[in-house]
């Protein structure tokens, strides 16, 4: 059943973005391409908006922020803080598919969920999205491949961030999360290595540097050969700027006491380093 | 509303259909000048509040400030409904729509859509 969604919600954005109408905002910071769409304004600048997708609809600058939207959205603008600043969007919702896409120098980073609520300031706001939900962080250097799934999410995201910071600063996954990686560790390495982890709630942080994917509630890991741990607390993923996996930690009872012992490429990890990588 | 050549018929003291060349006119709400407009043609029936203008269609609201261009417009005055279609281009200081369907608006150009969503906003 969890697959048949995850298909259906590729295949939403599979669809070529329709470009029958296009709205753009005084200062380019609020636009939208949608099959059908329009904008109810006052003099003032605030006002409402309400798309039929395929759509794409874009908030802040440099293309940091973008969303495709599969079904129908609507929302509202508010005016500028000051009388000259331009509308910014107070809130929206969306259905038939939503995905955002954060797209960075090194990674990007697409945020996809069935619908999604958003309630935002000109400093940005907090997304729920609704399941299947899905975060994908994809390293441009090929080294890293990163999906985390689960049934539901609420993100910190600020669409107006300066060009070349993460939009979205928070995600917190909840229910069924699967983590899956594949990452390069080493220069020279040319076959990726995998990891699978299952829990109940998975946080993806880039609030500081590193950025963290701290994963909680009956843990279960598995990995390239042999290896599968149970028993484990916590998993924490740390990534560097680039989206590259630098590390992933095991806990059971507070960071850094390595208890994946199932198997002999755990065993030889317990030895080698405590609350280190298994991959 | 001013035109240099055209074909009044005249139904009654207030009520006339005439098709006009080079038509210049504005469009008003609660008695107060709402829009400008100007185009290459025009048909207006006055019995039936419609106004249908055609070719180099520029209509300008006056607040907020806003350009409607197209080809051809067809405006019902007792939907405040204006149709445009052709290379529909909206431009203002609240921002700039553009279409190469057909978009429906407001006079004063505050409230722009495409046909179904203007329904239903």
């Amino acid at each position: 059943m969890k697959k048949i969604l995850f298909l259906t919600l590729a295949l939403v954005f599979t669809f070529a973005v329709a470009k029958d109408i296009h709205f753009k905002g005084p200062d380019g910071k609020f636009e939208f391409w949608a099959k059908d769409g329009g904008v109810d304004m006052k003099p003032d600048g605030s006002g409402t908006f309400n798309l039929k997708g395929p759509a794409t609809l874009k908030m802040g600058t440099e293309s940091a922020f973008d969303m495709v939207i599969g079904g129908t959205a609507s929302g509202k603008l508010s005016k500028g803080v000051t009388k000259k600043s331009p509308p910014i969007v107070d809130s929206f919702t969306a259905n038939g598919g939503v995905q955002v896409s954060a797209k960075l120098t090194t990674r990007n980073t697409d945020l996809a969920g069935s619908s999604a609520t958003y309630d935002g300031t000109a400093k940005g706001g907090t997304l729920n999205l609704s399941g299947p939900v899905t975060i994908h962080e994809k390293n441009l250097a090929k080294r890293t491949n990163l999906n985390i799934s689960g049934l539901n999410a609420v993100a910190t995201v600020n669409p107006y961030v300066p060009k070349g910071e993460s939009p979205i600063k928070e995600a917190t996954l909840e229910g069924d999360v699967t983590i899956d990686v594949k990452a390069l560790l080493e220069p020279d390495d040319t076959e990726p290595k995998t990891l699978h982890a299952t829990g109940s709630k998975a946080v993806y942080s880039r609030k500081t540097l590193p950025a963290t994917i701290t994963l909680t509630g009956d843990v279960v890991v598995t990995g390239q050969g042999e290896l599968e741990a149970t028993g484990i607390k916590k998993v924490v993923i740390t990534l560097n700027e680039q989206g590259e996996m630098i590390n992933s930690n095991f806990s059971s009872e507070g960071d850094g006491l390595t208890t994946t012992k199932v198997n002999n490429l755990s065993k030889k990890l317990a030895k080698k380093k405590k609350g280190g990588s298994p991959i | 509303m001013k035109w240099q050549s055209a074909q009044i018929d005249g139904k009654s003291k207030t009520d006339f259909v005439g098709h006009m060349n080079s038509v210049t006119g504005s469009l008003y709400k609660g008695g107060k000048k709402i829009c400008d407009y100007k185009a290459d043609g025009g048909f207006a029936d006055k019995s039936q509040n419609v106004l249908k203008l055609k070719g180099n269609v520029q209509m300008k609201s006056l607040d907020p400030d806003a350009t409607l261009t197209c080809e051809e417009v067809e405006f019902l005055a007792g939907e405040d409904l204006i149709k445009a279609k052709g290379n529909v281009n909206v431009v203002g200081s609240l921002g700039a729509m553009d279409t190469d369907g057909e978009l429906w608006a407001s006079s004063d150009l505050r409230r722009v859509a495409t046909p179904s969503m203007f329904k239903k906003q």
